[in-house]
């Protein structure tokens, strides 16, 4: 099935692969890896290939509850700020929004982008590209859905967005009494649910899983 | 097992050297035949073309626009009908006079040292992928490495005006208003997040490709 046949069996009987380092270059067998195990090249110490624990069941979940928990961080007011009389409460479109009032479309343009439509669009396509493969079915869709998952994930900055808020929030303390609302919570955790879903989402391992459900 | 020393004879070969590529896309290797993955489609290559010169383009891009992200003021705070503009390296100094050292230290890391450093380390590689003898493959693509994972932080700054601005509206009271400096550090977070993504650390490696005194 493969172009590289002759290492397709490693000495245990396992199916092994041989992969070129992304790294460096060097060509490493690499064995069929346990569950929550990962490979790295000899010469470099780059990551080659990692098993998620839970395998793909686990990506899946976090995902949909991360959709779930971004859903409800937009329903209600993400802080409200006390000062000199004046109440102002926040959501968190009221962010973009208040942005692009200010003649800085771009900016907003590129906050919107990289705080909720990249982080939506990573979401969606990874549970529309994983609930086939938990069903055991090869999905015709997987190529290009994988495409859009790993092309988007490293401008999705939910991540950054919160540290973000968080020296915002410690900057503005000092003038002014800030309260957290719910959906601040909700975006917290749904910054922590982004993050494991993207640690682990391995192209290598999810590519060579689906390739295994075509040959079955 | 002195894995980045110079001797690199207890390792195999590249994929190279054996006609093979590893796809960007998917991951897979196999043997380079037209250039096209068998596996996801996309293209196969030894090396990203023109990897040099792209990432030499972007970083480009980067400096030149890094001069306006410090010059012009990332935002204005309005107090009492009167305006005052801040700089990103204004913002830290700032920060530092009002005592708040751990925010100022965040800022200024994410602002100042870690663009800085992230072009030089650029050029650098560059240079070495030019010039081996410079540094040890395995020095050289630590830093690579650590490079991209960290450059993406940089945009907290631009965030902080973001939210601060949406914040701060209490009408002629106080006010925050986002600066043109605030478009053009997102501007040098980009062009360096593409020229780190257009490098190709295996250049790097070449220089003391395993296989080399067989050939
Ligand atoms: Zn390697
Ligand atoms: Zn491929």
């Amino acid at each position: 099935m493969s172009i590289l046949e002759e290492s397709s069996q490693d000495a245990s009987g396992g199916e092994s692969e041989l992969m070129a380092c992304h790294q460096c270059d060097l060509l490493v067998e690499v064995a069929e890896l346990e569950e929550g195990s990962k490979a790295l090249c000899p010469r470099c110490s780059h990551k080659l290939q990692a098993s998620p624990r839970g395998g793909v069941s686990r990506p899946l979940g976090l995902s949909i509850a991360a959709l779930g928990l971004f859903g409800l961080s937009n329903a209600f007011p993400f802080m409200s700020f006390k000062g000199a009389g004046q109440e102002q409460m926040i959501t968190l479109c009221h962010n973009v929004m208040e942005l692009y009032r200010h003649d800085s479309e771009l900016l907003a343009l590129t906050v919107f982008g990289l705080v909720v439509v990249l982080p939506c669009l990573y979401l969606v396509a990874t549970i529309l590209m994983l609930i086939p493969m938990r069903k055991g079915r090869r999905h015709p869709a997987f190529p290009g859905l994988a495409k859009i998952v790993f092309g988007v994930g490293p401008w999705a900055m939910v991540d950054v967005f919160l540290l973000g808020v968080l020296v915002s929030l410690t900057k503005i303390a000092s003038m002014a009494k800030v309260e957290l609302g719910l959906s601040f919570i909700a975006f917290v955790l749904f910054a922590a649910a982004f993050s494991m879903v993207v640690s682990s989402m391995d192209k290598e391992w999810l590519w060579r899983e689906w390739e295994r459900l075509e040959t079955k | 097992m002195g894995a980045f020393g110079n001797e690199m004879s207890d390792f195999g070969e590249t994929a190279m050297e054996r006609g093979y590529a590893g796809c960007h896309g998917c991951g897979n290797t196999q043997a380079l035949g037209d250039g096209e993955c068998h596996r996801c489609g996309a293209p196969l290559h030894f090396r990203k073309a023109l990897s040099i010169q792209k990432t030499l383009a972007f970083l480009a891009t980067a400096i030149i626009l890094y001069i306006p992200a410090n010059v012009l003021p990332i935002m204005h705070t309005i107090q009492l009908g009167r305006s005052s503009p801040s700089t990103i390296i204004g913002g830290v100094v700032k920060l530092f006079e009002h005592h708040s050292y751990g925010i100022a230290i965040v800022i200024f890391v994410a602002s100042v040292f870690v663009p800085m450093a992230k072009m030089l380390i650029l050029a650098y590689l560059c240079m070495v992928a030019k010039w081996p003898k410079l540094s040890g493959p395995g020095q050289a693509s630590l830093l690579y490495r650590v490079t991209e994972i960290v450059g993406r932080w940089s945009m907290i700054d631009v965030f902080v005006v973001a939210v601060l601005v949406a914040m701060i509206q209490l009408g002629g009271i106080m006010a925050v208003e986002p600066g043109p400096a605030a478009l053009a550090f997102a501007g040098v977070v980009f062009a360096t997040m593409l020229s780190a993504m257009s490098f190709d650390s295996r250049l790097i490696w070449d220089s003391q490709s395993p296989g080399k005194d067989k050939a």
